[in-house]
């Protein structure tokens, strides 16, 4: 990660300005960050052409995560609480299967003390979004006020490896190995541990 | 097109204005104490407090207004009860109501009313900026502290409050800057609000405006807004 003469100068001083930014791959590309209102940041290695970060401005639990060197494979939970219409709409309109696999940075973008961008975000780390989830708990009271969250699994590319891969002769596996192949497509008719007598010709 | 508060019926004993945001400190050491501030410039919050209902129409009134916010979800336009600090022009005639065309008011006694103040951006400003050039065409001396607010084409009414006013020598443009930064980029010649700042807020909570009637003296109630993170 290389930092800007600004930027260093800001980390070195006492009080720093600093945000959080999220992108997630889907079509169109989600953009939020952690602050109030819009804002546009330069071109990174994601957006060459720079991009509109939407400001989320409620309280957004970005969780623990650590570089993975000589590590184990870890996955996060991005929750976002606090979630009202439109978050909420983006995340039951069907988006659970289109969020599935796709790229997930996290990074944080340095601010000057007027807070102004004062380079491009640096991204941290990247995952594979997986599950995305929402909550609803109920409430004790009538009154009270609800609060929804959302929950998007992530893991990184070594999350899921010690998991078998489709490796059955079974009709499903085989769709998913090569999708339209008619190959496995009559296996479920063969039994298992049964024999088949040899047919006495006459 | 949102609906205003209205202020001038449901007014406030005292109110607050303020800008909130999130600061975590990284604790004091011997050698450096670090605060990191991770809110992106932070948003209004506002409480109008003990609003006195002097008769039936001010509970219907706040009634009304609260079904309209309809639990937070509808922005309302939020105006700040800022007409102490308001730099007025020095020659500035008090209560100006302009009459219709021929000299008659409303028949509630009313007129138009039109902003006395003049003052226009000189220059755009992009997104997330937190200094802008006036021209100041009619306005009394700036000093800092001053509320403005500017109309934008789709954040609606949003409300900035002045850090330092350089004024040019000769007195017709300034160099303002402000917090928080500009929530949509503002062109060349956009009017600058200084008569009656307000901004585009809807309630805190759900119950944010509830009511408890009082039968004797009268009722006093509190509301408490946010600034709407969507556009108008």
């Amino acid at each position: 990660m290389i930092f800007n003469d600004a930027e260093i100068a800001v980390l070195q001083s006492d009080v720093q300005n600093i945000a959080a930014f999220f992108r997630l791959e889907t079509d169109p590309v989600v953009r939020l960050w952690l602050g109030f209102g819009n804002i546009f940041a330069t071109a990174t290695v994601l957006d060459p052409s720079g991009a509109e970060y939407a400001g989320f401005g409620e309280i957004v639990g970005l969780p623990e995560f650590t570089q993975m060197v000589n590590g184990a494979a870890e996955r996060v939970e991005f929750i976002l609480s606090g979630v009202d219409g439109p978050v909420l709409q983006v995340a039951a309109n069907n988006d659970a299967d289109s969020v599935k696999g796709r790229r997930v940075s996290v990074g944080i973008g340095i601010f000057g003390a007027d807070w102004q961008l004062l380079g491009a975000p640096h991204w941290m780390a990247n995952y594979r979004a997986d599950l995305l989830t929402i909550e609803r708990p109920p409430v004790a009271a009538p009154g009270d006020r609800i609060v929804g969250t959302i929950k998007l699994s992530c893991g990184t590319l070594l999350t899921s490896r010690r998991r078998p891969n489709f490796s059955y002769f079974s009709n499903q596996d085989q769709q998913a190995r090569s999708p339209g192949d008619n190959f496995c497509e009559f296996t479920p008719r063969y039994a298992n541990n049964f024999n088949k007598k040899w047919p006495t010709f006459p | 097109m949102a609906i205003e508060f209205p202020r001038r019926l449901l007014r406030e004993q005292n109110h607050d204005w303020n800008i909130v945001g999130n600061t975590a400190g990284a604790g004091q050491t011997a050698t450096a104490s670090v605060d990191v501030r991770s809110d992106g410039g932070g948003l209004w919050m506002a409480s109008l407090n003990s609003i006195r209902f002097l008769d039936a129409t001010d509970t219907r009134l706040w009634r009304a207004m609260r079904q309209i916010c309809n639990g937070g979800i509808t922005p309302l336009v939020v105006p700040r009860n800022d007409i102490a600090f308001v730099p007025w022009p020095s020659t500035v005639i008090d209560g100006v109501s302009v009459p219709h065309m021929d000299g008659a008011l409303f028949n509630d006694g009313a007129g138009y009313y039109q902003p006395i103040i003049d003052v226009k951006a000189l220059g755009a400003a992009a997104l997330r900026a937190t200094a802008m050039n006036w021209t100041l065409t009619y306005c009394g001396a700036l000093l800092g502290g001053e509320v403005f607010s500017i109309e934008h084409p789709t954040f609606g009414w949003r409300m900035y409050e002045v850090a330092t006013v350089v004024v040019a020598s000769g007195g017709a443009t300034a160099a303002v800057t402000f917090n928080p930064p500009l929530r949509e980029a503002v062109v060349d010649g956009t009017r600058i609000e200084l008569d009656r700042p307000r901004c585009l807020m809807k309630l805190a909570s759900p119950g944010a405006m509830d009511l408890n009637v009082t039968t004797w003296p009268f009722s006093l109630a509190s509301v408490k807004f946010v600034e709407s993170k969507y556009a108008a």
